[in-house]
């Protein structure tokens, strides 16, 4: 066990070298951050001065040397744009994003895996139908459009829920959050919905071809001969036998939805990362990009662990190779 | 996308308002970004706004009254270089201590060297040579050199109080530590990337506070800004996205303010005598001259235009037509050029004199964001273009990328929005009309490299005449010198619009600042 995490956390430091390579040569292939910083009255000289003091003026080897070597002491350099230190400033809108991540993920079970078990298990029945055919509109229809849709609807027309920020949040553990309030969920509820519908017809596709692929299988059938209960054996035999593919595709979803939340972000004005990191590429903020790249790669690396741990918790034949 | 929510905005104008605010509180949903609550730290629009809550200048500059008093009661010359400004005795801060000149000193020079500043304000402050205090409330500024325009430069610069700035820095602001404030509001609490609540600053010097707490709410998305007015998340919201006026107008619930702005947008076509890829002939080989150098060809391209219809089609209102770079009844405006009339046929003309009878092929550079409006904007300039012969293609590439393009005056044809944030024609003349000169700092986003002595020699007389008229006058003929060569190709000015509750007014501020104070309730 220790071996292969070991394995993967090697794994994961080659990962974030090589992505901080590309990321610094991509970024400066952009162009001249000072350009953008500068006000648009600033003068040839105030150019030169700010790319001095931003260090840009030297070559650029030297300046990734001079980045990882401060990232090795846990430094990873203040923004340009909003001077404070690039791992604060994410650290600050992070929370945000991922209890929306959360939460979207916690909708696309609490949903999806319900409905997706009915269409499996009688998928004869109007209802499957209706919800196969619905998840084709999860699929298909474009967040940025769902998103003012349900504007339009809930915020506007109804007025039930407000159609954009955060609310009131609760300090805990050196972060804000908004679940801990009544009012931060009124805000967070049409965010999360927006971000989960993708994701529960994707749950909803993936029980429902489960539920069909293991149902004939003669475990289950002895399982019906044995006379157990309808229950026990879909409880028991069916769900747990499809949840392994379900963990692996979760485990990413929650991931890139945290990486790239973007969209949702923007049209709820949500004060997540996603909104930062574009406003941040946007502004050639190559701190704040470095460190939040960095940031989702560790995140990525820390799911699949998790996502890995669960194979064995969930699955009997992973545990015995593991410890053979 | 906007369009679509447009008419959904529509369906739902008939159905009640769904939040009501509390009857003293204001929400505003503002599009700028701010980088900090320090009001040192970055000359950015979004941080301007917010600092005029909290921090006043010496003077102010508002779009209705013009300069009118800040912190300073009253300021005269005593010598075309000095200026000896009288600071109020009523101005306290929030922590009791009074406002004294000795604090103002201190502002102009932390503004010069607040750490990890990227966009200073010292541009502001260029002119000036030493500042003295003479007595509690007597500032005396000396310029290196006669300068009319010192007042107007600082209105843009921010008082911080010496007793805390000293040991503050921009984190103590943010955090709220340092927010020891003057203004009409008081800081509560600030999330960065969300909000700023403030409250009524009880001991304010000026005329009291509309409004008992206002939360200031960055929404950058303009169809999440128009989503937030009509559920009323907010009350009132900036810079309303064109394709949402119209249906915004319509709406019972909704006022929309819209007033002309000074924000221009400007094409500029390239001085470079090399051969560029951007300029060819029809078969797309490069060629050997550039056109553009030639006055005739930039004549016919200015006359090809129709700027109404841009005006009123692209832009649905939200843009008047511009001739020149400053707006009509601003300082420097020249009335001889209120009209380009539209001439495709003399152009084409033109065009033949000039050696191009069959044209030439041409590629606009636009970046996707920056500039509301601009790609669409350019793809019906090229439109025009063709027509005349001139095949015009449109680049639409991220601002970041085109940036470092035009300033190496890569491009054949670049555009440039300019804020005239001075309301006077003189600060569009230093930085994107004179020649560009690293050494003088002149014409440092002269992206197509104009040059015309002239219009140098007027730029620097003007810079020195104290005589308003006189100095109007000299505005006025460089107008002339700029659109008789064509230097620029002027396009539109931006409205300022905003959109708010039925029962609130908006008046302007000071140029497209989006403040709590120029909102008041509808008598």
């Amino acid at each position: 066990m220790l071996g292969w995490l070991l394995q993967r956390v090697a794994q994961a430091l080659l990962v974030i070298v090589a992505m901080s390579l590309v990321v610094f040569l991509g970024m400066h292939a952009i162009g001249n951050p000072a350009d953008i910083l500068l006000a648009p009255d600033a003068t040839q000289a105030d150019r030169a001065e700010l790319i001095a003091q931003l260090g840009l003026d030297r070559p650029l080897w030297q300046q990734y040397l001079s980045f990882a070597g401060s990232a090795l002491q846990g430094d990873l350099g203040r923004s340009f744009v909003y001077n404070v230190p690039a791992v604060t400033l994410i650290l600050q809108r992070l929370p945000a994003t991922l209890e929306l991540a959360i939460a979207a993920t916690a909708f696309s079970v609490i949903f999806g895996v319900p409905l997706g078990l009915y269409a499996g298990l009688y998928p004869e029945r109007r209802l499957s139908k209706l919800i196969t055919t619905g998840s084709i509109l999860g699929f298909s229809l474009p967040t940025f459009w769902v998103g003012l849709l349900l504007i339009m609807t809930f915020s506007v027309y109804f007025g039930w829920l407000p159609a954009s920020g955060r609310g009131e949040t609760v300090h805990l553990l050196g972060a804000d959050w908004s679940f801990l309030t009544l009012n931060g969920w009124r805000h967070m509820l049409l965010p999360a919905i927006n971000l989960s519908l993708f994701k529960v017809s994707l749950v909803i596709r993936l029980t429902r071809a489960g539920v069909r692929e293991v149902l004939p299988l003669d475990y289950v059938r002895f399982a019906r001969a044995k006379g157990l209960r309808r229950g026990r054996i879909v409880m028991m035999h069916v769900l747990r036998n499809i949840m392994i593919p379900l963990v692996t595709v979760l485990g990413l979803e929650l991931g890139s939805t945290i990486a790239f939340a973007v969209v949702t972000e923007s049209i709820f004005a949500w004060p997540g990362s996603g909104k930062l990191i574009l406003d941040s590429i946007n502004a050639l903020d190559r701190p704040v990009v470095m460190a939040y790249l960095l940031v989702v790669v560790t995140l990525f690396v820390v799911i699949n662990l998790v996502v890995d741990i669960l194979y064995r918790i969930l699955d009997p034949r992973v545990r015995e190779e593991a410890s053979a | 996308m906007t369009t679509r929510l447009s008419t959904l905005a529509l369906s739902a104008a008939l159905i009640v308002a769904g939040g009501t605010a509390w009857a003293e509180d204001l929400r505003i949903g503002f599009a700028d970004p701010v980088s900090a609550i320090d009001p040192e730290l970055n000359n950015y629009a979004g941080d301007h706004s917010v600092a005029q809550h909290f921090f006043p200048a010496i003077v102010a500059q508002k779009t209705i009254g013009g300069m009118v008093p800040g912190l300073a009661e009253s300021w005269k010359n005593t010598s075309p270089t000095t200026w000896e400004f009288k600071i109020r005795d009523k101005a306290v801060w929030t922590d009791g201590q009074p406002v004294t000149a000795d604090d103002i000193a201190f502002s102009y020079q932390r503004a010069q060297s607040v750490p990890g500043s990227v966009a200073s304000f010292k541009s502001f402050l260029r002119s000036v040579a030493k500042v003295e205090v003479k007595d509690p409330h007597t500032l005396v500024i000396t310029t290196k050199a006669p300068d009319p325009l010192l007042p107007i430069n600082l209105s843009s610069i921010y008082v911080v109080s010496r007793h805390v700035g000293q040991t503050a820095t921009t984190d103590d602001y943010n955090s709220g530590k340092a927010m020891v404030t003057d203004g009409p509001y008081a800081f509560v609490s600030y999330t960065p990337g969300d909000r700023i609540e403030m409250k009524r600053n009880d001991t304010y010097w000026g005329p009291k506070a509309q409004w008992d707490k206002v939360s200031y709410r960055y929404i950058a998305n303009p169809a999440a800004r128009t989503a937030a007015l009509l559920s009323g998340d907010v009350d009132m919201i900036d810079k309303v996205s064109f394709s949402d006026i119209e249906k915004l107008e319509k709406n019972p619930r909704v006022k929309v303010w819209s007033y002309p702005g000074l924000r221009v947008l400007i094409l500029q076509p390239s001085f470079n005598p090399a051969p560029s890829k951007f300029i060819t002939d029809k078969a797309g080989k490069p060629l050997d001259k550039n056109p553009l150098l030639d006055v005739r060809v930039r004549k016919a391209l200015n006359m090809a235009i129709n700027r109404d219809a841009i005006a009123d089609r692209v832009a649905r209102g939200g843009v008047t037509v511009a001739t020149q770079w400053m707006p009509a009844d601003t300082f420097g405006y020249n009335p001889d050029y209120a009209k380009i009339a539209v001439d495709p046929s003399k152009a084409k003309a033109l065009l033949a004199e000039a050696g191009y009878p069959d044209g030439f092929k041409l590629t606009i550079h636009v970046p996707g964001e920056r500039y509301p409006l601009a790609p669409e904007t350019a793809q019906a300039v090229a439109q025009f273009w063709t027509r005349i012969g001139v095949e015009t293609q449109v680049e639409v590439v991220p601002f970041s990328v085109y940036v470092s393009g035009a300033n190496k005056n890569e491009y054949a044809m670049s555009m440039i929005g300019w804020g005239n944030g001075t309301g006077e024609g003189t600060y569009a003349m230093t930085s994107i009309l004179a020649t560009n000169d690293p050494a003088k700092g002149l014409g440092a986003s002269n992206w197509g490299r104009y040059g015309n002595p002239k219009l140098d020699d007027a730029l620097a007389r003007a810079g020195a005449e104290f005589d308003d008229a006189k100095r109007e006058a000299i505005i006025k003929d460089a107008v002339k010198v700029v659109m008789d060569d064509v230097g620029v190709i002027p396009l539109y000015h931006y409205k300022n619009i905003w959109a708010s509750r039925p029962d609130l007014k908006v008046v302007p501020w000071n140029s497209d600042r989006t403040v709590a104070m120029q909102v008041s309730k509808a008598k």
